[in-house]
């Protein structure tokens, strides 16, 4: 029989705590992969997703994901969502940045160095 | 199995272990990027995160589950818990002490990706050295994608799921049965009668779901092992308890426990007295030394014991046979056999002489627990209803939101009559 309990730490924004980012699409998917988005084999071995960064002003977050920006926003959950290993709630999710739409392309510039 | 918690502040997948594969990326390099991106380093918050795969993905180890924030505030405090009921081969049923749930997965088309070292804002706003601008890259790791999170849908057990567990073949019968059983046969009751903890761990209900229904079913617990008890048995033990009281001037408001169970001791094991002064107390939980019985319970237990004896009696036969047996522990009144018979009157039918109503058996116990089969069979036996005679055919499988008025919004037809509301199949 399984027990769930929690640990006494509440999710916040420290290091340690849980958080969740939704991405539209699975790294499978043929259409991320058309779009240059990630590499299936980028998954595999540790590779890069992308770099999150968020406007100074608003906390908007952004993503640069291969030649894309895709813009995000922070959305909290309708209820909150614990993250169970074992038999152990190991930490609690109750917002989540969610990138839905359309990826933006970067255009790289021939820039002199 | 309850294991201890532990407090888990950091996953085993630290950005250190993956700096081998792949350096962190420079500010160079960042900067460059949001230039081609054209966000400039003064529009955005000091920390950049370069987000990485961890080396190793958790996908098959963690679990999302979506819980209430009631119930989570709970869990949190360890004023409950949540437990796995049920065997194997069953769904996944969760339980707290009170409530009973399965498990329902919801997929979806997107990522989830979990991670335990990413900053969200404020954390991001402020990084030590830079108080004019610039960047500071910091590494974070996406520990697991998952593409699908789990609910809980609430459940209300009903007195089947128990009965499952609960063999009639192993129902206690009384004494002399026991008595003359071989050990062969008394062997065959044990194995199939479930210890107590048993049963709170295989029945898909939780703790209090269990304890009401056993109660409701008349089950007892005897040398370790829970059993039903025959159905005749709490009517024959009441009859002999109300000969008792006679004779020793007691009274079945203030009915003294163990000298009841000790003067039925020739014909009923004390155990099993105690459990039937136990179902028809007017205080639930533990016997006192005195208590006060149920009129109303005891009044219901014989009129069960006469339905289950017939097919169908006239009302006008019924009632006094009914008094008789009950004698002056109770007035007899067909609101005590709410869920347990039918009359035959027609609904809007004028002539409402006793002499033209039959009274039956008709059970809700042995009604299916699946909504559309259970109003199915109510109508079969009987076209129209009111909601006062329909509502204990409905008890047992209304919780919450699931409401009698819900259910016949969704299975029954509303007419009028005389001013009445009757309802009908669709």
């Amino acid at each position: 029989q399984l027990t769930v309990q929690l640990p006494q730490l509440e999710s916040g924004n420290q290091t340690g705590c849980w958080s969740l980012i939704e991405l539209q699409g699975s790294f499978e998917s043929r259409t991320l992969a058309e779009d240059n988005l990630i590499d299936q084999e980028e998954k595999l071995r540790g590779g890069l997703i992308g770099d999150l960064l968020f406007s100074r002003h608003s906390g908007q977050p952004l993503l640069i994901v291969g030649h894309h920006l895709l813009q995000g926003k922070s959305v909290p959950l309708e209820k909150p969502l614990a993250v169970i290993r074992g038999n152990q709630i190991v930490g609690v999710i109750r917002n989540k940045l969610v990138f839905r739409d359309r990826p933006k392309p970067i255009i790289a510039s021939v820039t002199k160095r | 199995l309850i294991l201890a918690f532990k407090i888990i502040n950091k996953m085993d997948t630290s950005s250190k272990s993956n700096a081998a594969n792949f350096p962190i990326r420079s500010q160079e390099d960042l900067i460059g990027l949001m230039s081609m991106a054209k966000i400039s380093t003064s529009e955005v918050q000091p920390v950049v995160q370069s987000v990485h795969f961890a080396n190793e993905l958790l996908d098959d180890q963690v679990m999302l589950l979506e819980l209430d924030e009631a119930l989570l505030a709970k869990l949190i405090k360890g004023e409950d818990r949540l437990e796995v009921k049920g065997s194997i081969d069953q769904e996944a049923v969760l339980c707290t002490s009170e409530c009973t749930y399965e498990v329902r997965e919801v997929e979806t088309s997107n990522s989830l990706m979990l991670s335990t070292d990413t900053l969200m804002p404020p954390a991001t706003a402020s990084a030590e050295g830079l108080d004019g601008g610039g960047i500071q890259v910091r590494r974070s790791s996406i520990a697991a994608v998952k593409h699908s999170y789990a609910e809980l849908r609430r459940l209300k057990p009903g007195p089947a799921s128990l009965r499952c567990l609960l063999p009639q073949s192993a129902s206690y019968r009384g004494l002399v049965e026991e008595q003359e059983a071989d050990a062969d046969a008394a062997a065959a009751v044990a194995a199939e009668s479930p210890t107590m903890e048993q049963l709170r761990t295989t029945a898909q209900m939780s703790d209090s779901e269990l304890s009401r229904l056993l109660d409701s079913v008349n089950a007892i617990e005897l040398d370790g092992r829970v059993r039903l008890l025959h159905e005749d048995l709490p009517q024959q033990v009441l009859s002999a308890l109300m000969s008792a009281a006679v004779e020793n001037d007691w009274t079945l408001a203030a009915l003294p426990v163990e000298d009841a169970c000790a003067s039925l001791a020739d014909l009923y094991d004390p155990r099993v007295t105690r459990r039937v002064i136990q179902l028809h107390s007017v205080q639930s939980g533990v016997l006192g030394d005195c208590v006060e019985l149920d009129s109303k319970l005891i009044s219901r237990t014989f009129g069960h014991f006469l339905l289950r004896l017939g097919s169908a009696y006239d009302l006008s036969v019924f009632l006094p046979l009914w008094q008789e047996a009950v004698s002056d522990a109770a007035t007899v009144s067909l609101d005590h056999l709410a869920g347990l018979c039918l009359t035959s009157s027609s609904p809007g039918d004028c002539s409402e002489s006793a002499d033209s109503i039959t009274v039956r058996y008709f059970p809700a116990d042995l009604l299916p627990d699946n909504h559309a089969a259970r109003f199915a069979e109510l109508f079969k036996a009987r076209a129209k209803w009111t909601l006062e005679d329909l509502q204990p055919y409905l008890e047992s499988v209304c919780y919450g939101k699931v409401t009698p008025g819900s259910l016949l919004a969704r299975y029954a037809r509303v007419s009028n009559a005389n001013g009445r509301k009757y309802y009908s199949a669709r």
